[in-house]
């Protein structure tokens, strides 16, 4: 795949640069929409620009449900089942068992060390995976106290917010922020663990 | 192993179990024999394994083709490529309930960005969720494009597995572009395909978030996929014999999948290094 003119590689350029563009900017609009108010987000044609900034959105989507509870939930899921995931993912792992060693020593001293890479490529995976999962909370609960992030960003739209869209993607925001973020800051580590996980 | 045998085979024993009766939670369990099997010969389930099919064969089959495509025109380490390749792919990490609320927002037929951009350049507007011949191509289209990145990475991972020399020499035999990518990547890329075509399918028929957030199934039923249909039938008319039979039937036709390509995958992959 050495030979390419650069005519070749300019319009190669712009389509992958397009796909791009295509795939980000639904988020600058999500967060765009966030920042806007009613009339705002019903003006034809939209501005990308928010007049003025309305983070007052974010509150009103924090304070429309138990937030904080939901995102305790959430993060306890998730690092509940990683742990245990990892824990019972070693303990199948029987190798060290010659000098007596107990099953936590074999974990932290033995099998940690060696497969590292592959314990944080799952984690990392197993992660996002959980953090953002819907389907397993939403069917195994019917009780607010023990609802998630993602349940709780669906309800906003179902109870009353109506189609009031600057709150609703402010609320998403709660969900996706911090995946994003991470995402920003580790994407190599990220998109090899997607790929490692799924081909190992 | 005896343990996790048990603790991944109980539920489907205990579906198939609770797929012979008439069960809705409230009233004791009432043996019907295969009636709830015969219920999924009805017009009303053939329409949700269309819909399911139709998805499926459209997600697979866009989304492993741009992903290739992509992935042809990505691979080269470069840090516009390494930037590109994580702005497609950062969808694939982000949770489905926000990818779904956005894209309503986004394909409104009247305040959305989708149709402000239709009528920028002289489309006629559509209504993609309400529109029964439409809802489930909206869907699809989503679903690729919040998906594409996962082929993308696979592909690519799959193209940097391929020697160099190869393309050296089929380029010295006069092989142009389209010929090295005919008769040498295409080629050893096939494991990748075949692994694709496999996990592809069989997440695209679990598909249900998108689903119970987009459009609830409808408009009418025209969006009822697999799981949804399954959901529905459980948690809404709590139709728990029937919901069981339709899990059933899942669990075969994903086991028999998974396993009639495996075939294909150990007689076909046999000449990659």
């Amino acid at each position: 795949m050495s030979a390419r003119g650069p005519a070749l590689r300019s319009l190669i350029l712009a389509a992958l640069g397009l796909v791009a563009i295509v795939e980000i900017f639904p988020y600058l609009w999500m967060v765009s929409t966030s920042l806007q108010d009613m009339a705002a987000v019903t003006r034809v044609p939209p501005t990308l620009w928010p007049e003025t900034f309305h983070w007052e959105n974010y509150a009103k989507a924090w304070a429309s449900g138990p937030f904080l509870r939901y995102a305790v939930n959430n993060a306890v899921q998730t690092v509940g089942i990683v742990v245990c995931q990892l824990f019972f993912g070693c303990l199948i792992v029987d190798a060290a068992r010659v000098d007596g060693a107990g099953t936590f020593a074999i974990i932290f001293r033995v099998l940690a060390p060696i497969a590292r890479p592959t314990l944080v490529a799952f984690s990392l995976f197993s992660v996002v995976y959980h953090w953002n999962d819907f389907f397993w909370p939403l069917v195994m609960t019917t009780n607010e106290a023990v609802r998630t992030l993602p349940i709780g960003v669906a309800m906003l739209r179902e109870e009353g917010t109506g189609d009031k869209w600057h709150v609703i993607m402010a609320g998403s925001m709660f969900v996706v922020a911090p995946v994003l973020l991470v995402f920003v800051i580790a994407q190599r580590h990220i998109i090899r663990a997607f790929t490692f996980t799924s081909l190992k | 192993m005896l343990l996790f045998a048990l603790v991944y085979l109980y539920p489907v024993a205990y579906s198939a179990w609770v797929s012979f009766y008439e069960w809705d939670l409230a009233m004791p369990a009432r043996w019907v024999g295969v009636a709830n099997y015969r219920a999924l010969a009805s017009p009303e389930f053939l329409e949700v394994v269309t819909n399911t099919v139709t998805y499926s064969v459209g997600v697979v089959l866009l989304s492993q083709t741009a992903g290739l495509a992509l992935a042809v025109l990505l691979n080269d380490r470069t840090r516009m490529g390494a930037l590109f390749r994580a702005s497609i792919f950062s969808s694939y990490v982000v949770s489905w309930v926000a990818v779904s609320l956005l894209w309503i927002w986004l394909l409104d037929p009247q305040y959305g960005l989708v149709a402000h951009l239709f009528r920028l350049v002289g489309l006629p507007a559509l209504n993609w969720l309400g529109d029964h011949r439409l809802a489930l191509w909206s869907l699809v289209l989503v679903t690729v494009w919040k998906t594409v990145g996962y082929p993308m990475v696979i592909y690519l991972a799959g193209l940097q597995a391929i020697p160099g020399d190869l393309y050296e020499a089929a380029a010295l035999d006069g092989a142009g572009g389209w010929q090295r990518f005919r008769h040498v990547t295409w080629p050893l890329l096939t494991p990748t395909t075949l692994f694709l075509l496999i996990t592809l399918t069989i997440t695209s028929f679990q598909g249900f978030d998108i689903v119970k957030i987009m459009t609830q199934g409808g408009p009418v039923t025209s969006t009822v996929i697999y799981v949804y249909y399954i959901y529905e039938q459980a948690f809404q008319y709590f139709k728990l014999g029937r919901a069981s039979a339709a899990v059933v039937l899942f669990f075969t036709v994903i086991v028999a999948l998974t396993f009639a390509q495996w075939l294909v995958f150990r007689r076909r992959v046999h000449y990659s290094t």
